[in-house]
Formats: C-alpha cells, structure tokens, sequence
C-alpha cells in the first residue's frame, strides 16, 4: 500500500507534450479565439511553402527565358530544358545510373568509414586521458590543414582507383569527427560517472552504461556533418582520381565545356544529397523518439 | 555492533596550487540501525567523509570499516545516493533502478521482481516504464533512492539529497524517506547543511568543524516517542537542538 499521493507530472518536458496533445487531439470545445489562431498559424506556413516554391520556379523559369530570348549565352550558362533533356538521356542509356550510383556508394562508405574511425579513435583518447593529451596538438594541426592538400598523396599512395577517393572523403570528416566526440565524452557529468563507480563499474563500464549514451545526441549531430563533408570528400577525390561518378562528370564537362553535363550533375547531386539528408534526419528523429525525448 | 567505523581518519586533496587537508584525524561509529546526520559549515569536507565510507577515495592515514571489513574500494554494501537523482534520461524509470545491479551482474529475474516492489513501495509502480523526464522532482528522487536501495546495502550514505527539491516536496520526501529507511531498520548516514533537516531524521547528529574537518561534537537526539520529521520539528526540544547544533556552527557571513 503506497502512502503516497501520485504528484502530477511537472516539469517543462510535461508542457511541451502537454501542448502536442492540444494541437492534435482538437477538443469538441474550441474556442473561436484559437480556432482563429489555428488558421493564421496555417496561414503563414502556406505562404512561407508558396514563396519557397515560387521563388525557384521563377528562377528556372528566368534562367530557361534568358537563354531563349538571348539575354544569356547558353553555351556558358546551359539552360534548364537542355539540363532536362541531358538527364532524360544519361538516364536512358543507362550512365547515369553509374555516375550516380558510383558517388553516392563512395560516399556512404567513406561516411561510415570516416564516423567508426572518428568514434574508435575518441573513444580511445577518453580510455586514456595520457594520450589524449599527448595527441591533443597533432588533432589541433590536422584538424586545420586543408585535407584537399593531401589528395596528391592519396593517389601516390593508394593509386588512381577508388581507395584515393575514399582516403580524401575520411580525411575530411574525420578529425570532426574524433573532436566533436572526445569533447562530448570529456563533458560527461562527473556526478553520473561517480554514481556508477560507486556501484563498483570498471572503466569499461562507465563508458557503455553512460559515456556513450550519454554522448548520442552529439553522435547524431556528428553524423549529421559527417554526411555534409562524406559529399565534399567524395566530388574532391574524384574531382582528382575517378573516370566514373558525378564529380568526374563535372570536371570533365568542365574541361570540354560542356556546361550543360556539369549543370546536369549539380542538380543530381543536389537532389542525391538532400534525399541523404532527409534519410540521416528521419533516422535521427526516429533514435530521439526512442530515448523517450520527442 | 559498529557497521561503519572512521578510526583516526586523514585525507589530504592535491591540486597544481597546493594541497588542501580536507579530513583531520576524525574517529566516527555508526550502529546498526542507526540514523546519523552530519553537518558542518560549507566545504568543511563533509562529502569527503561519504566518498571515503563509498571506498571512493583511500584515506592518507587512518581506516575506515564498513561491517567490521576495511575498505578496499567501492562495496555492493553501501549504497550512496547523491544531491541530483542522475537519472538516466535515456533509461526508463526501472531500467534506471536496475544500473547497480546490471554493474555487478546481477540483474536476475529475482531482482527485477524485488525493485518492482520497491518501485511500489515508493508509489512509482505505474511509473516504471516512463521516462525520467517524464516525473516531477520529488518522483525522480525517490526514484534514485529506489536505485540506491536496489543492491540492498547495510549502509546508505546521502548526500543532501533533498536540497535540490522546493521546500514543501523536501519536507514530504523527507518524511516518507525516513519512514522507508526506518521501515526496513537501514544504517543511513545523511550529510546536510539543513540543521532541521538533520535534527527531524537523525538519532544523533555529528558537528563537523570547519575544515579540515575534525568532530567538534555529537548530539543523540532524544525526542521519543519517535515519529514522523515534520512532527519532529514542533516538538519542544527540537528548537533547543536546533540553538545549539547553529552555536556550534558559529556561521559568518
């Protein structure tokens, strides 16, 4: 038998979902005063998408008319209805397929590569704060080169194949990687870690049961700039090395001036990268919805 | 039986600017059963005393005891419960309360039925699959104690575990606290700034000097018939306690 009166749950977590369930479970009885705050608040979503959508259908409208009318040369600037037509014929015999295919599988790859590096070396550095202070100027210097300068090294290196180009896309996200992530395990509450020492947890432990946990929501941002920089890494090295993938394309269409090809594959990056983002987004939204947060 | 012993206990900290002797030469016995509470002015090392009980810290001289055993490191005996609950916010009420036994592997399905139960006895049962972000503070603390409690120590130390509450969920945990630990005949050693505080719960409460901290002196609260601290706290003798305990502390702002 409790002896306790349940206290309400309070708190500003409390009122945030308190306020979801407001909006989506619409009582019978709603005011007119919030009916009205309901349909402004609508209001101005529609007309933040409607400007979003007019704003890039009058770009491309303005971009196709000048080229048509000649008050933009197409041989330099190319224009949406050849970019359309050049991806509707990439499409049909089947290249684009490998291009695409190519930069985004290099760049998946070199992102997992670049973030189970970037994690196993921080939480190295956390195992042992001897090194971590040892390494901590060498990750200072290596976190402000610019990577594109080691590329030439890569292909001496790795040869002009594939690896060049994975080798550039983990140079470039990984040093974020590793710092972002030893400062989120160095900032672990010290109180949560004594906590679990006074249970008698090993230093393997306390790094399961709260360093890394304690650390996701940073893993999540990680990931989320990894994903950014896995692109730049990837059109870099086969900006250098490749003879397939979308980076290659644009250099290539580049060198033959052949703007339209390079237009061509700056707008399939476009569209590859933001699917990719909303994929990593979603995922993370989902993990944030199991920690009981959202 | 003494199940915590301090004989002559000495614990210096070392920082880069000098070394600061935060415990001197300090002897302190804790029955069984009994409900002790320190107090002392601020920073006079009264945390220290708990983390050398928990086998956090090793003193430089002297020993400590807990169940007549000196203390090695960190023992499935005592539990320590601190200031914030800590909770997990990404661990369910439960999976919170299971930590200590999960650390020492021992998170049978016997366990897990016996925390349920404290979980109960707490009135958190229907809370057992929420989220700490989910409860109100008082929950959340009493929460924390059920995961202190989960390992079943002989000793539980705490350390101003209610002063991160609002003056009213402090005096009720308060009260429900020592009626739990009282309960279950549990050795509690409380360190508080909170001179009522430790008046209302304690059987005897110990002044700690300023630091470094050496006993300056003991009272056995004599207050029978015992009953709850919030009726404690307007029995008549309470207010001469609380006189002295505060001369004693001689605080200057």
């Amino acid at each position: 038998m409790s002896t306790f009166d349940p206290v309400p749950p309070a708190g500003e977590d409390r009122a945030g979902l308190g306020a979801a369930a407001v909006s989506t479970s619409a009582p019978p009885a709603m005011s007119e005063a919030h009916r009205r705050y309901l349909r402004q608040r609508r209001r101005r979503q529609l007309l933040v998408f409607g400007t979003q959508v007019l704003l890039v259908v009058s770009l491309v409208a303005l971009w196709e008319l000048g080229a048509r009318a000649g008050w933009l040369n197409p041989f330099i600037v190319s224009q949406p209805s050849r970019v359309w037509q050049q991806i509707v014929r990439m499409a049909v015999a089947g290249d684009l397929w490998l291009h695409l295919g190519a930069t985004v599988w290099r760049t998946l790859a070199g992102f997992g590569l670049a973030t189970a590096l970037g994690l196993l070396v921080a939480s190295f550095l956390w195992w042992s704060p001897f090194w971590a202070r040892v390494l901590d100027p060498y990750l200072v210097v290596l976190n402000s080169i610019p990577k594109i300068s080691l590329g030439p090294l890569f292909i001496v290196w790795l040869g002009t194949n594939v690896r060049a180009v994975l080798a550039m896309t983990v140079a470039i996200a990984v040093v974020v990687t590793i710092v972002m992530l030893y400062t989120a395990f160095r900032e672990t509450d010290p109180s949560k870690i004594l906590l679990l020492r006074s249970f008698g947890a090993t230093r393997r432990q306390v790094f399961t049961k709260v360093v890394l946990p304690a650390a996701v929501p940073t893993l999540l941002a990680a990931v989320k700039v990894n994903i950014g920089l896995a692109w730049v890494g990837t059109i870099m090295g086969e900006f250098l090395v490749s003879g397939t993938g979308l980076g290659y394309l644009i250099i290539y269409g580049g060198q033959v001036f052949n703007m339209t090809l390079v237009m061509s594959s700056v707008v399939l990056l476009l569209i590859a990268s933001t699917l990719v983002y909303c994929l990593v987004d979603y995922a993370e939204r989902r993990m944030a919805a199991r920690r009981g947060k959202a | 039986m003494s199940v915590v012993e301090l004989e002559h206990v000495t614990v210096t900290y070392h920082t880069p600017s000098g070394e600061t002797r935060a415990v001197e030469d300090l002897s302190l016995r804790v029955e069984e059963g009994e409900f002790v509470s320190v107090v002392g002015p601020s920073g006079c090392g009264k945390s220290t005393l708990l983390s050398l009980i928990a086998g956090l810290i090793r003193p430089d001289a002297g020993e400590v005891r807990v169940g007549g055993v000196p203390v090695q490191g960190p023992n499935p005996a005592v539990g320590y419960m601190l200031q914030q609950d800590h909770l997990f916010e990404w661990r369910t009420v439960l999976d919170n309360c299971l930590l200590g036994l999960e650390v020492r592997g021992r998170r049978t399905p016997a366990a897990v039925a016996r925390v349920r139960g404290l979980l109960a006895s707490c009135g958190l049962a229907e809370f057992a699959h929420r989220f700490p972000g989910q409860l109100s503070g008082g929950m959340r603390q009493r929460a924390a104690l059920v995961r202190t409690l989960a390992l079943n120590p002989k000793v539980l130390l705490l350390d101003e575990p209610f002063s991160a509450l609002d003056y009213q969920t402090r005096l009720k945990l308060e009260d429900e606290m020592s009626q739990i630990l009282r309960a279950q005949r549990r050795t509690v050693v409380l360190v508080t700034h909170d001179i009522a505080e430790a008046v209302s719960m304690a059987d005897r409460v110990v002044v700690l000097t300023q630091r470094p901290a050496r006993l300056k002196r003991e009272y056995v609260i004599d207050l029978s018939p015992r009953r709850s601290p919030v009726q404690v706290r307007e029995s008549p003798g309470f207010s001469r306690y609380f006189r002295d305990i505060w001369r004693d502390l001689d605080v200057h702002i």
